[in-house]
């Protein structure tokens, strides 16, 4: 078989639609974390096996028809489709006495394939979290300071209410108060605050700031 | 139908809005005390509606996960804890 420029274009475009789609679903899945999420691996293995299963529907349909560009544009389309379908649903449809209907779970065991890829690329995101929450119990050995710092953030976040003000500080001071926690917990429980009223700039900056002024009182 | 405290449903709500979290991610979100979202997450891993799975690295160990009947069963509504 000798694979003319069309063929060679075909596969490019539907290897090219597949991987859209892909990156547009993983788009939506992770909305807050994308380039991180792009980062991992997992993603990337996800984005394959989406080119995989558009390159075989064009194989099936190239069987079926000629292989050109409306048959590279409909592959991935339908391979993406098909692939998150369920068509066990038809069997309602069907379904009389004994006779059993047509049923295929496609859409089912491509899910459950996915899963866990996609918890994969979650646990990779939140170890990444993790760095700048280091960063910032390094910067910070003193627990109080800490504190200090995740009380300063309740108070100022902007779109923040008294009620929830208030609502928050005495999160706070119960996390203080416990009996249960050990010190490293509190400590983590602060800076996951930080980051979670702040964000991650917030952190990054205090961070700065505080290599600063170590810096300066060392010199 | 599995009855669920008002506590395992702010927790089953919290995962659905931020997607999968660890104990004190969870407490922070929803503003609960890190022993109760303990007993919760334990509570709903009992009755099928979370699971989790052990972290390479990082400092807490396990990060938890809505399965499917969790992400059924997660209230819908406006509750909102996350004010940003």
């Amino acid at each position: 078989m000798s694979w003319t420029v069309v063929d060679l274009a075909a596969l490019l475009l539907t290897g090219a639609i597949s991987a859209l789609l892909s990156i547009i679903e993983l788009r939506i899945s992770f909305p807050k974390s994308f380039t991180s999420t792009m980062r991992t691996g997992w993603a990337w293995l996800i984005l394959s096996a989406n080119v995989v299963i558009s390159l075989l529907m064009l194989f099936i349909l190239s069987l079926l028809f000629e292989l050109n560009a409306y048959t590279a544009v409909i592959s991935p389309l339908a391979a993406f489709i098909l692939s998150r379908t369920d068509l066990s649903i038809l069997r309602n449809f069907t379904h009389i006495g004994d006779i059993k209907g047509f049923t295929i779970g496609i859409g089912g065991a491509w899910f459950k394939a996915m899963k866990p890829l996609y918890d994969r690329v979650s646990l990779s995101l939140s170890v990444s979290r993790e760095k700048s929450l280091r960063a910032l119990l390094y910067r910070y050995p003193s627990t109080e300071e800490l504190l200090g710092e995740a009380r300063r953030c309740a108070s100022e976040v902007p779109s923040y209410t008294r009620s929830h003000i208030d609502e928050t500080l005495s999160f706070l001071n119960q996390i203080s108060a416990s009996d249960t926690l050990t010190e490293a917990a509190k400590r983590v429980a602060y800076a996951r605050f930080i980051l979670h009223t702040a964000g991650e700039d917030h952190i990054r900056r205090l961070i700065e700031r505080r290599g600063a002024a170590e810096r300066e009182g060392g010199e | 139908m599995t009855e669920l405290s008002s506590l395992e449903r702010i927790v089953l709500k919290t995962l659905s809005q931020a997607g999968p979290l660890t104990p004190l991610e969870v407490a922070v979100r929803s503003l609960i005390h890190p022993d109760s979202i303990l007993d919760a997450l334990f509570s709903l891993m009992d009755k099928g509606f979370v699971y989790r799975r052990e972290r390479p690295k990082g400092i807490e160990r396990y990060l938890y996960f809505l399965s499917e009947k969790g992400a059924a069963a997660a209230p819908e509504g406006d509750y909102e804890l996350d004010g940003r």
